[in-house]
Formats: structure tokens, C-alpha cells, sequence
């Protein structure tokens, strides 16, 4: 990062290479097949790109590497996939009778291949992601000219100005974002996942695929009000008119040019059917946006495969999933083709400038013989429920008397005892949907200067002058909660202020290990946390107390 | 350390103060270090001033000496060769190792043979080479496969003891885990590697056993190894890999042969066997010795092939072999926020193994990364670190400070492990309370602390004094210890001998250590009691013997270095060093 040649190098690295973590001093980028059949159908070479890395590298290249990186040109475009001849599905070919005899005895790919259609063999179309992804695992990345279903035609403009008269305009890493996505229409572009930070407006990147698209569009979503936060955002920004967009949801099924659903809706299942799935799979799509890619429901990866004909953009900022099935959401929905430090948006001010604090709470006596007797996942809950935590929050409460916090728990009881004894409103999975709205509506208007959420709030809700999170407990070691939780206060402020994220863990248990494993995603995307102490009275201890702000209080 | 071949280095190292400086005037440098002493007698142009002014006897020695692969394997005494050795020497060419007094060996820099080659023999090289593609005159670098492959192989067992099968074969499991460990080599399977691998570390003493001899830990030699940093390193694996009882084959002349190639040319394997096999190196045509060397050369990057029949020195093995290195660059390990650590490869190779010690290996490549965590504080806690000690050390290793939120996540850490530790003590047992107190009335300040009514604390040291005490005192006790009581650290710091190198010094020939100075006058006496056919009376010191013999002897043979004579008593011959001559006596009477 200190390095003269730190832009220009990051720059280069980007068109061929994929950002795996930027932490504060040093970024790893990984070459992959992937990332070089993208280079390469960007239209580099591999002497371009192994003069980048040449002039940019510390060391010289490891001819391993160099091979591996001349290998994928070579293989590059032997494979094709195409229309089959007979209409029926696709068909996989190449001039190269060798490369299709190798593809063809590799264990991973055999399943997708239905029969031969000489030279080559038909695909069925559902397989089509799948293929890819294990030709590309193979190492014979293929190139998929088979197109997709164009859909309905749909005319639809950014605006200008939104529809409150404020000017609004593509940021350029937004721009940048589409036509890493859109590529001009290309036939090999069109489908993947475009990953910024929270915050970072990705319904915009969205809105502005959608214009280059022109077509009708299916949006999924992770929540109800997400869907109307979607809505809200797509009448505000497009020239659509509000009969144009449609809302599918338990309360309301209303297919338009422009649907929006959650996942809960495509996957309701009933006597072995997913009747929601089925009433919108009628309809002519030509793009399909899965907002918050990442939490994809399992369920959907089936569904999904069925989806593959039409063009498939995913949003998110956090690219993990917990239960190690990333790679198959790039399978399915597509390649990542855009992404962007958190740091460098931060920087640019594109999103608030946030710190991190974690405090370190001690466990009153009587909970420490309970936590030290207790079964593992019974001391998890005994961790987090740490009734020291209370006081720590009302300290912070005190100190954030001027700004709107956020403070939010996976624990119910936990969060409703909090609830009493700050007197604050609390949203959960319970409260109904009206109810939330009109919170959340409270609290963006400065009436709420605070407000509980359950994990209900970890996603997908704009809240723009939210300035400070108090995590006060999570889901184990989840790291994309602790970005999301975080992401709730990452959008730039009116003021210009900054914002301020407070992790509660109990100190010397389980909730400090996992506390460690939470952060790893954003001390990776370069943020520092700041630690310190607190006693189970909420006072904190001398000990690395400065760095928190609560001290400075009078008590 | 090898008997018979040593670099350079490591023979001016081990030099005495006194003997470095007469080799300088020897030599004529100006000054006596080790390195400079090392790099003149390696000196090319010194080797060809001295070679016009050799005697044929020598310059038959030298050619010898390259053709037996780098030793003399005998020469004997009052011989052409003997005397070749000799003058050798007067050029300060020849060295001795020695091992108690009777077995001495001759030696001479390895890294002189293919100074020697050239200048001893006309090479046909347009008959030996081809062309091939030029190779980079970079300095070889620090951080190559095998350094990292002996790096890993030594940090593996630090934090995990390699447990060894009856037939001293490492576990299969503990292997798995080493070849995944292993640089990757396209060409070699990484089980062939790890088997070369542990031979090395094994033979450079990296390794030792405690009191299990199935389990082999990390020896305090592997902190000497990394500190002389990868010349030092490249010199001990040099001196195991070329040692003539190591490979049949030739492996060093080759080696040395392929070293004086031009960048842009490849050694013509058939025809470069069948050349050194004419000027007279044995074996070097059996194909069999041949595949086994090669297939070592290439384990350990030292050759590799450019085409059918054609190879040479890797670029590695070019420049590192003879001690072109690139730069290292001290202190420039990151410690990110996230805990990680990443070690660059010019970062030291001391430092490396310092960070290694500190952090958890997570991956190794040419940027290797660490991660400070929980086991990283248990392996501190175990060294007996503390949170400041293990900051401190880090941060003189880094390049950045230490962030705040790693700084007290080891404090917290520290604080949380270092809060118990399992110790072991040595105790009184009594079988009544009253017995006991009776006993700690007897023990005073012996009696550390009672644990039971029955059970009192007494330090382990004091055993001995204790039972004493207590039998004068008229309370004899049992002088077993029912369990040991050794402190952990006492037994870490026992030492097994090294189980495969004899402890060899070295020395300039003819400057063994002497019992008395007066060689000169003890070597007329016995002239004189010689050609007298008069019996002497011997005063002398014997290896392993505290006192001194004094023998009736009869001369048989007087050397420049020892006397050989018949032992009346014993009625057998033996030689004796004139350094172990206390004192001499003719006798009066013939024999």
C-alpha cells in the first residue's frame, strides 16, 4: 500500500486478477482460471498480462505461473457453447476433437453431458451454470455464446434528478460496475455478481443494469422491506411509472414489467410444488436481480439452475456464506465482475469513514460458575447475555446522547431486557410489517434517536443517519453479520460525520473467540479494531480504557 | 561437519586464532578473518600462481585428490603422493581433521576442484556442451525450495515432534502433513522430497533425541544453522551432498564440471561422463549410481535438464552453491491488524525462524504468512514468554509496530493462559498427620509447604541432603523417589551426543595438540637410540587415559609427525604422536 505504484498497480491487477482481502498494508489478488478467462475475453493477452505482472512484481514471476497464465490463452475459446442445432437445449463443441475427449472423461463435467451431437455433446440448459463451473474448476474455462432469453421489451431511463427534485447522477465506480456487467451487451457478459460495501448503493448499480437492459425484470429480495425499500428506489431514480413495478408478496401478487419478491415467496413450498415460483417463472423475464446474493436460500439453487437462460445480476457486499457454498452462488448466478475495497469508497467518500471498537466485557461472578458448568452452546448464550453488557450500553447511550444508534442482538430475551430498561422501541421478527415501517420511517426522521433490531435488521435496510451499531450479540463467528451489522451505518451522512461501530463480547469466553472470527472479513477489507475493557458494572478498566470515548464521561 | 570434505568456511571457522594467523602469512592476506582467508584460498588467481610453482608430486596430488572425489583416500607414508600432500600444505592448501590422535585425515577446500579441473586437464567443451537458453545472472535467491523445504521440514517438528516407527521411519501420518509442506516440484513427487529432506536434516544434526528414542525434536543446532544465514546453510548441505561416502557416483567433480559453463550452455550428459571417465574418475559411466545421484541433484534443485541428454546447474544451484545470495532485508515482515503476519522472502533467515517461533505457520510461499492466535500465545507461554516479551520480540522482527487491537489480544491471551500451569513437585508423604508434623519440625526451611496434613513440599534438588538429614536425625527414609521430579526445563536442556558426526576438530597439518613442545629434541633422541639399536624409556600420554604410561620401547620408525615403536611389555607396535611424548631416555644396553 505504501508503494509509489500502489494505484497503478491495483488498476492493472483488477482486469486480470481477483481481489481476495485489503487489509491496511498489503492486498492479495489471486489469478484464477476465471479471472483470466475474463481477462482474456476483455480482450488481453497473456504477453500483456505477464508483462503486468513482470513490471509491477517485487520478484520475478515463477515460470509456473507464467505457464499457467500462457495455458489459459491456449485453452481459451476450445470450448464453445452454443445453441444446439436441433434447438433442443446447448450444445458443447470445439475444433479440438482432443479437448472435448478430455472434457468428456473428466469426473466432474460427465453428469452435465446428456449425449453426443457430433463434435460435441448436448447440454441441458439448467445444467449450463454447473457446466461452467466445472469446466472452469477442469481448467478449460468455456466460452458460452448460447445467449439468453431477451425478454419483454421495457423502456425505462435514469432520471436526472429523483423524484424529491435532488440531482441524481451514476457515481463512476457505479458505472464502472454496469459495464463490467453489461459489457456492451456482449454475449459471454450478463450474468454474475457485482460485490461494494454496504452503502456503497448497489440498487443503483441495479437500476442502472436495468436501463441497459431494457427489459422486463424479476427482483428478489431478502425481506419485505427491502421489497419496498427496492420500490421506493426504482419509482424515486427511473422514468417507470408506479403501474410499471409490481410488488409479489404474501400480501400483495401483482406481476408487472418490473416485479419485486423476496426469496421467502419463490420458495414457498406447498404439496411439492412452489406455486409463487411457478406464477412468475410464466413470465418473459429478461433480467433477474438477486439482491444480497450471499444470503441465496439453499432452496434457490434449484430453482436457480432452472433460471439460467436469462441474465442473472447479483448484489452484495459481503461474498461469503458460512456454510461454504460461495462458489456455488458464482456457479449459478455467475462470475464476480465487480468489486471494490471498502477502504478505497471510504477514502473516495463514497461511504462513511467507520471505527470499529470492540469492548470486552466482564462476567459477573455468579455467570462465571454458570458459563464454567454450562454445555458449549449453552455457554455461547450465557456469553452474550452477559447482563454486564447493560450498564457498557447505557455508558455508550450517555456518550451517543446526539447521534442515532442502532443497537442490535440475535437473542430475544436479551434484547427485550434491554428494551425495558432503555425504554426504546424494539423491531424483531414478530413485529409486524406495518409496525417496522413505521419505526424505521420514525427513526429516518430523526424522531427515534435510537432503536433495537434482531437479525431482522442485519440486511437491506437503509437507515441513512444511523451513525452508531452497538452489536451486543451474534450469530457465532459469522463474519458477514459483523459487515453487515456494520454496513447499517456505512452510508455517507448528511453531515459528513462519521460513524462508530461497538461490538459487546463477554471477555475470557466463547463470544471472544468468535468475536475474532467475526471481524476477520472487515479487518481484511482494512479496518482496525480498537479494543477495550469494561468491568461488569460498565465502568471501564484502566487498562487500554482511553481509546474508548465513554470514559471520558463523568460517573 | 564432515571428516573428509569441508568448505572453505567452515575450515578457516574452525581454525585456532593462532593457526588463522599463520595461514594468513601463508597465504599472504591482510587480514586473518575466516572469510578472508576463505575467499583467498579459494581464489582462482592464486590457485594458478601456485600451480606454476608446484612440484609434479603435488600437482599428481591435486589430480588425485579430484579424481577420488575430493579426498586422499590413502597415502602412504614416505610416498610420492605423502610428499605431494606435503608441499601442498606449505602452500596452505592442506588441512587436517582429526579425532582423538590416530586418525587423522587430509583435506582441502571443496570449492577448489573446479578451479582444478580447468587448470589440471584440457577440457574439450565444444565436445561437451551445446547451446541452451541463457541463464539469469541474478544472485540466487535467499528464500529457494530447498532452504524452504528444510525450513519446513524443522518448524513442522518443532511444534510437532516427529514420532519414528521401530524401524526409524517417520509416521505416515506426520509424512502426509511434511509433503504437503513441500515446494512444489513439478517434476519430483513431493514423498521423494521429504525422504531427501529428512536425510538432510538429519545427517546437519537438526534433530535430536529425549530420552524417547522414537521421537525426534528440534536440536538447539537448528538456531546455529539459520543464523549463518543461507550461505551457512548451503555450505553444511553442501559438505553432506558431496562427501564421497555419501553417493558412489561422482556427484562433486560433476557438479564442479557443470559449474564452469557458460550461461548459454548445457553440459552433453553422455559425453561429459565418458570424458571423466577418461581422465580417470571411476563409476562415473553406471548408469545405475548415475540415476540415483541425478535424482538427488534434482531433489534438491541442483540440476535440471534443457533437452534429451543435455542439463546443467539450475540458476539456484549456480549462484547459490558458490555463495552469491541475494540481499537479505532485515526487518520487513508486515504484521497486518487481522493478526497476519507476512514474511517476505529476502526477510533473514534467523528472523524467519525467530517469527516462525512467535506466530503459526499458515501458508508458505515465496510471501509466507503467519497468523498470530491462541496457539501462537501457547507456544509463547511454553518458552516462557510473557505479552511483553512476545510484543517485543515480534515488533523488533517487523516492519510496522504491532497493531493495538494484536497487542492486546496477546494480552488478553497471556492473561487467560499464563493464568495456570501444570507443575510437578516433590513431596513427603507421611502416614499419620502427626508423623508429618513431627517431620516439618525436622525439615525447617526445607519444609516448603504442607499440601495435606499427610503431605509436605520439600525442594526437588535437596533430596539427597534431605535423607541425610533426616537419618541423622533418627527418621531414615526409602531413598527412592516414588515419581520423577526433574524439572521440564533440566530435561530440555540435556543434550544427546549428535548420533551421526563424531565431534572432528580441524586443524593445519602437523599442529595436533601437543603434550610437550620439545618435538625437535625428542626426535634426535630416538634418531640416536635408533641407529644405536638402543631400547628407550617412554614417558607418553594415551588417548582416554588420565595418567601417563611409562613404557621400555624399542624405535622402529621415526616420521615427521609420530615414532612408531615396539612396546617390550606389551609385545606390540605402536605409534605415538610426538605430542604425547612426556620425556625420553635412552637406554644404556643394546637391545
Amino acid at each position: 500500500m505504501d508503494n509509489p505504484l500502489y494505484d497503478e498497480a491495483r488498476d492493472s491487477l483488477a482486469s486480470f486478477a481477483e481481489l481476495l482481502k485489503s487489509p491496511e498494508h498489503m492486498h492479495t489478488y489471486q489469478l484464477s482460471a476465471l479471472s483470466l478467462w475474463n481477462a482474456l475475453s476483455a480482450g488481453l493477452n497473456a504477453a500483456q498480462i505477464l508483462d503486468d505482472l513482470n513490471r509491477y512484481a517485487a520478484y520475478p514471476v515463477p515460470e509456473t505461473v507464467a505457464q499457467f497464465v500462457r495455458d489459459q490463452e491456449v485453452r481459451f475459446g476450445r470450448l464453445k457453447l452454443v445453441l444446439a442445432p436441433d434447438g433442443d437445449g446447448l450444445w458443447l463443441t470445439s475444433d479440438d476433437p482432443l479437448a472435448l475427449t478430455q472434457v468428456s472423461r473428466t469426473k466432474t463435467v460427465i453428469p452435465y453431458l446428456e449425449g453426443p451431437i457430433h463434435p460435441g455433446y448436448r447440454i441441458r440448459p439448467e445444467y449450463r451454470g454447473l457446466l461452467k463451473q466445472a469446466l472452469a474448476k477442469a481448467g478449460w474455462p468455456v466460452d458460452d455464446v448460447a445467449g439468453y432469453e431477451p425478454g419483454s421489451p421495457l423502456t425505462l431511463a435514469l432520471r436526472d434528478q429523483d423524484s424529491a427534485g435532488r440531482r441524481f447522477q451514476m457515481r463512476e465506480y457505479q458505472d464502472d460496475a454496469v459495464r463490467a456487467f453489461w459489457g456492451e451487451g456482449r454475449i459471454d457478459r450478463g450474468n454474475g455478481v457485482v460485490v461494494l460495501p454496504c452503502g456503497a448503493g448497489k440498487t443503483v448499480v441495479g437500476l442502472g443494469v436495468m436501463e441497459a437492459a431494457q427489459t422486463h425484470t424479476l427482483i428478489l429480495t431478502t425481506s419485505t422491506a427491502a421489497l419496498h425499500q427496492w420500490q421506493r428506489e426504482i419509482l424515486q431514480k427511473t422514468t417507470l411509472a408506479p403501474d410499471q413495478v409490481g410488488e409479489y408478496s404474501a400480501a400483495v401478487k401483482d406481476i408487472r414489467p418490473v416485479t419485486i419478491t423476496t426469496y421467502q415467496m419463490l420458495t414457498h413450498r406447498t404439496h411439492d410444488r412452489f406455486p409463487h415460483f411457478e406464477a412468475l417463472d410464466q413470465h418473459p423475464w429478461g433480467l433477474i436481480i438477486y439482491d444480497e446474493v450471499h444470503l441465496l436460500p439453499a432452496p434457490m439453487f434449484r430453482l436457480t439452475a432452472s433460471l439460467q437462460a436469462r441474465r442473472r445480476l447479483g448484489l452484495t457486499a459481503t461474498l461469503i456464506r458460512e456454510d461454504g457454498r460461495a462458489e456455488d452462488v458464482f456457479a449459478l448466478i455467475g462470475p464476480k465482475r465487480f468489486d471494490m475495497p471498502w477502504k478505497v469508497l471510504e477514502q473516495q467518500g463514497w461511504i462513511a469513514t467507520a471505527h470499529c471498537r470492540e469492548i470486552r466485557v466482564k462476567l459477573p461472578e455468579a455467570r462465571r460458575e454458570a458459563y464454567a458448568v454450562a454445555e458449549d452452546a449453552e455457554r455461547v448464550r450465557i456469553a452474550a447475555e452477559n447482563p454486564a453488557k447493560i450498564p457498557v450500553v447505557e455508558e455508550l447511550l450517555a456518550h451517543h446522547r446526539d447521534d442515532f444508534v442502532l443497537v442490535i442482538g440475535q437473542y430475544l430475551d436479551q434484547l427485550e431486557k434491554m428494551a425495558d430498561h432503555f425504554h426504546v422501541p424494539l423491531i424483531t421478527g414478530k413485529t409486524p410489517s406495518r409496525e417496522r415501517e413505521r419505526l424505521y420511517s420514525a427513526f429516518r426522521q430523526g424522531e427515534l434517536p435510537v432503536l433495537l433490531v434482531s437479525k431482522v435488521g442485519n440486511f437491506a435496510i437503509d437507515l441513512p443517519d444511523a451513525n452508531v451499531a452497538i452489536q451486543i450479540s451474534g450469530t457465532f463467528g459469522s463474519r458477514q453479520e459483523e459487515a453487515q451489522r456494520l454496513g447499517r451505518i456505512l452510508r455517507p451522512k448528511s453531515n459528513g460525520g462519521q460513524a462508530t461501530f461497538y461490538s459487546l463480547v463477554t471477555e475470557d469466553t466463547k463470544e471472544q473467540e468468535y468475536a475474532q472470527k467475526r471481524q476477520l472479513f472487515l479487518c481484511e477489507q482494512g479496518y482496525r479494531y480498537e479494543i477495550a475493557h469494561a468491568n461488569a458494572d460498565g465502568s471501564p478498566r484502566e487498562h487500554w480504557a482511553p481509546i474508548i470515548p465513554f470514559r471520558e464521561l463523568p460517573r | 561437519m564432515n571428516p573428509a570434505l569441508r568448505s572453505a568456511h567452515s575450515i578457516t571457522e574452525a581454525l585456532s586464532e593462532v593457526e588463522r594467523v599463520q595461514l594468513q602469512k601463508t597465504l599472504g592476506t591482510e587480514s586473518h578473518d575466516p572469510a578472508r582467508l576463505a575467499r583467498a584460498l579459494t581464489s582462482q588467481d592464486t590457485l594458478r600462481n601456485n600451480l606454476q610453482r608446484l612440484s609434479q608430486d603435488a600437482l599428481d596430488a591435486l589430480k588425485t585428490w579430484v579424481l577420488e572425489r575430493g579426498v586422499w583416500r590413502s597415502a602412504p607414508r614416505m610416498s610420492r603422493l605423502a610428499a605431494g600432500i606435503e608441499e601442498l600444505g606449505q602452500h596452505g592448501w592442506v588441512f587436517e581433521t582429526a579425532y582423538g590422535p590416530y586418525r587423522r585425515t587430509a583435506i582441502m577446500p571443496w570449492e577448489l576442484m573446479p578451479h582444478l579441473l580447468e587448470n589440471l586437464w584440457e577440457i574439450p567443451w565444444d565436445h561437451l556442451t551445446s547451446s541452451t537458453v541463457e541463464r539469469s545472472p541474478d544472485p540466487a535467491p535467499l528464500w529457494s525450495p530447498l532452504i524452504h523445504d528444510i525450513f519446513q521440514i524443522v518448524s513442522f517438528a518443532r511444534r510437532e515432534p516427529l514420532l519414528l516407527t521401530t524401524q526409524h521411519e517417520v509416521y505416515r501420518r506426520q509424512l502426509s502433513k511434511l509433503e504437503s509442506l513441500m515446494w512444489e516440484r513439478p517434476h519430483m513427487s513431493p514423498s521423494v522430497t521429504v525422504h531427501h529432506m529428512l536425510n538432510l536434516a538429519e545427517r546437519l544434526d537438526l534433530f535430536e533425541m529425549h530420552q524417547n528414542p522414537h521421537r525426534l525434536q528440534v536440536s538447539a543446532e537448528a538456531n546455529r544453522l539459520w543464523r549463518s544465514g543461507p550461505s551457512g546453510v548451503v555450505r553444511e548441505f553442501s559438505e553432506y551432498l558431496f562427501d564421497p561416502s555419501h553417493h558412489v557416483w561422482p556427484i562433486l567433480p560433476w557438479v564442479s564440471l557443470s559449474s564452469l559453463l557458460p550461461a548459454n550452455r548445457a553440459l552433453n550428459i553422455s559425453a561429459a561422463a565418458a570424458w571423466l571417465s577418461k581422465i580417470g574418475l571411476a563409476s562415473v559411466q553406471n548408469t545405475y549410481w548415475f540415476d540415483q545421484a541425478l535424482a538427488e541433484l534434482v531433489a534438491f534443485d541442483l540440476w535440471e535438464m534443457t533437452g534429451a541428454g543435455q542439463g546443467r546447474l539450475t540458476h539456484w544451484a549456480q549462484a547459490g552453491i558458490f555463495g552469491d545470495f541475494e540481499e537479505s532485508d532485515p526487518q520487513s515482515a508486515i504484521i497486518q491488524p487481522t493478526g497476519e503476519i507476512l514474511v517476505p522472502p529476502a526477510v533473514p533467515l534467523d528472523e524467519r525462524w525467530d517469527i516462525d517461533r512467535l506466530a503459526s505457520p499458515v501458508k508458505s510461499d515465496r510471501v509466507s504468512i503467519y497468523r498470530l492466535d491462541q496457539p501462537a500465545v501457547k507456544a509463547g507461554v511454553r518458552q516462557k514468554l510473557d505479552a511483553a516479551s512476545h510484543a517485543a520480540a515480534l515488533t523488533a522482527l517487523a516492519r510496522n509496530p504491532l497493531p493495538d487491537n494484536i497487542r492486546i489480544n496477546l494480552d488478553d491471551w497471556y492473561r487467560a493462559m499464563g493464568r495456570h500451569r501444570v507443575m510437578e513437585a516433590t513431596l513427603i508423604h507421611s502416614q499419620s498427620a502427626e508423623d508429618s508434623r513431627d517431620l516439618e519440625t525436622l525439615l525447617g526451611d526445607d519444609a516448603l509447604e504442607r499440601l495435606s496434613p499427610t503431605d509436605i513440599v520439600i525442594p526437588a534438588h535437596r533430596v539427597k541432603e534431605i535423607l541425610k538429614r533426616l537419618a541423622k536425625a533418627g527418621s531414615p527414609l526409602l531413598d527412592e523417589v516414588l515419581r520423577p521430579s526433574e524439572a521440564t526445563d533440566d530435561r530440555r536442556q540435556s543434550h544427546d551426543p549428535p548420533r551421526y558426526r563424531p565431534v572432528w576438530s580441524i586443524q593445519l597439518p602437523g599442529q595436533a595438540p601437543a603434550a610437550s613442545l620439545d618435538v625437535e629434541e625428542f626426535r634426535s633422541v630416538m634418531q640416536r637410540a635408533l641407529s644405536n639399536t638402543h631400547p628407550v624409556h617412554l614417558s607418553y600420554h594415551v588417548p582416554g587415559e588420565s595418567q601417563p604410561r611409562s613404557e621400555i620401547v624399542i624405535p622402529i620408525s621415526v616420521e615427521p609427525q609420530w615414532v612408531q615403536v615396539y612396546v617390550v611389555s606389551q609385545r606390540r607396535y605402536v605409534l605415538v604422536e610426538w605430542k604425547q611424548i612426556l620425556d625420553i631416555e635412552e637406554s644404556e644396553g643394546p637391545v
